[in-house]
């Protein structure tokens, strides 16, 4: 296999067929995860908030491209004279979809400023949408515990999946609805450019959780992460910082959504489903450690390439095993889990400590309370302790006080 | 050279470049929290 990789990035005149279709893939599942984990990071690694609705801030980047990009593009293709077929009701938006999308894309084909432009545009929106839809799960939730969080958050991620499984006019119901291909001005394989954006967004993303973690308000976060009731009685707003650290991320996770529908050029609720979109990202931040953005990109490397690797040699892996090669990455995903939290609960890169100029972090978190307890049984009397009780009870009288 | 190679290549370069980075900064990180703590402690040896 990695002859097989290394043969494919030596060769790859040949763009983007066989392995280097492989790598290219890699490249674009590991730019999505990357956002998605480094947001989860941000929520649970840094603050504490266990965030397992990820899938719902995904799919609210990629309902953004189907419902609105889409209609906005056809709207105005239409303005500028192409005879477009009805899209108004449930049934024209996803049978005439097809042919719709087809027509947009030739008109796109000769005009890159207006593809740029709807991509530029699909972003902006997701991520207001998704700042959005993370405000609307904080109003029930965030006063929640943790445990409580966690389960309202996996509902809402179904909830999500429902609604657009049977809203047809969101992403088509279960057939799904293909989107303009906004790279069709591009001659080449557009996968490419989507791939190489993922990435990019990928390391903006990480500068700027980067820049906030090492501010004052990342230290509030840890500060909330350890002991909320202490921040909240210093005069912190403990739930509006816990909602506004869910709304940021939340508008970060759903790039990753929109930018997968562009991927590939077709929406449908099945491509975001909670397990892949929510326990992944899960097991990637808990493999590499929480709380450290390294780690966080490290777990991303190993899980998306592993997963990849298993996907393209499933038929080889077939004669291996005794089960359906199709439950493989259930029971990996299951089995890695309880491995990792068992074996190594910090990850593979443990949280280092702070950084604050002119403070000794380590010595403030190792420092030993030295209490002097010497006056201690005077003041707690002479029955305190166990020996105290047998003293107490054998009605022998204190020689040593 | 066509475009799709070209691009291949930038996505490889941006997908070495990004982990490469992420490492160099948490080495200096973690460098500079070592030499913090080694300051701080001998400004405290010198005052004690």
């Amino acid at each position: 296999m990695i002859q097989d990789i290394a043969l494919g990035l030596l060769i790859s005149g040949v763009a983007v067929e066989g392995t280097s279709r492989l790598i290219v893939d890699i490249a674009m599942y590991f730019g999505l995860f990357v956002i998605v984990a480094m947001a989860l990071n941000f929520q649970y690694g840094n603050a504490g908030i266990p965030n397992m609705g990820c899938a719902v801030q995904v799919i609210v980047g990629g309902f953004t491209v189907s419902a609105l990009t889409t209609r906005l593009i056809f709207s105005i293709v239409k303005s500028s004279g192409v005879e477009l077929m009805p899209w108004a009701d449930d049934f024209d938006w996803v049978y005439n979809n097809p042919a719709n999308v087809a027509m947009t894309n030739t008109y796109i084909a000769d005009k890159p400023m207006f593809g740029v432009s709807m991509l530029l545009f699909s972003l902006a929106v997701a991520l207001i949408l998704g700042a959005v839809i993370g405000w609307i799960i904080a109003l029930p939730a965030i006063r929640l515990r943790a445990t409580y969080l966690m389960i309202v958050l996996i509902t809402m991620a179904d909830a999500s999946q429902i609604f657009g499984r049977n809203v047809p006019a969101i992403s088509g119901g279960t057939l799904g609805v293909f989107i303009p291909d906004i790279f069709k001005w591009y001659q080449g394989d557009r996968t490419i450019l989507t791939a190489i954006i993922a990435l990019l967004i990928g390391l903006v993303s990480f500068f700027i959780f980067r820049t906030m973690l090492n501010s004052p308000y990342g230290r509030l976060m840890r500060s909330i992460r350890e002991n909320e009731i202490t921040v909240g009685s210093v005069g912190k707003n403990v739930v509006g910082i816990r909602r506004n650290i869910l709304m940021f991320a939340s508008g970060i996770t759903a790039l990753s959504g929109t930018l997968l529908a562009f991927y590939f050029s077709y929406v449908v609720e099945a491509n975001y489903q909670r397990a892949f979109w929510t326990y992944w990202p899960w097991l990637m931040l808990i493999l590499g450690g929480p709380g450290n953005n390294a780690g966080t990109f490290l777990g991303c490397a190993l899980v998306v390439a592993m997963r990849r690797v298993i996907i393209v040699n499933k038929w080889f892996l077939q004669a291996v095993f005794f089960f359906p090669i199709a439950y493989f990455e259930s029971i990996l995903l299951g089995v890695l889990l309880i491995v990792v939290i068992m074996f190594r609960p910090n990850g593979l890169i443990p949280e280092k400590l702070l950084y604050i100029p002119g403070v000794n972090y380590r010595k403030l978190v190792d420092e030993e309370a030295v209490v002097d307890w010497r006056g201690a049984p005077k003041a707690r009397g002479a029955s305190s302790g166990i020996s105290g009780i047998f003293r107490t009870l054998g009605g022998r009288k204190e020689a040593d006080d | 050279m066509d475009w799709d190679t070209i691009l291949f290549w930038v996505m490889i370069a941006i997908w070495v470049i990004m982990p490469a980075f992420i490492v160099y900064e948490e080495i200096r990180e973690r460098r500079a929290l070592a030499e913090s703590e080694a300051s701080t402690e001998e400004i405290e040896a010198v005052n004690e």
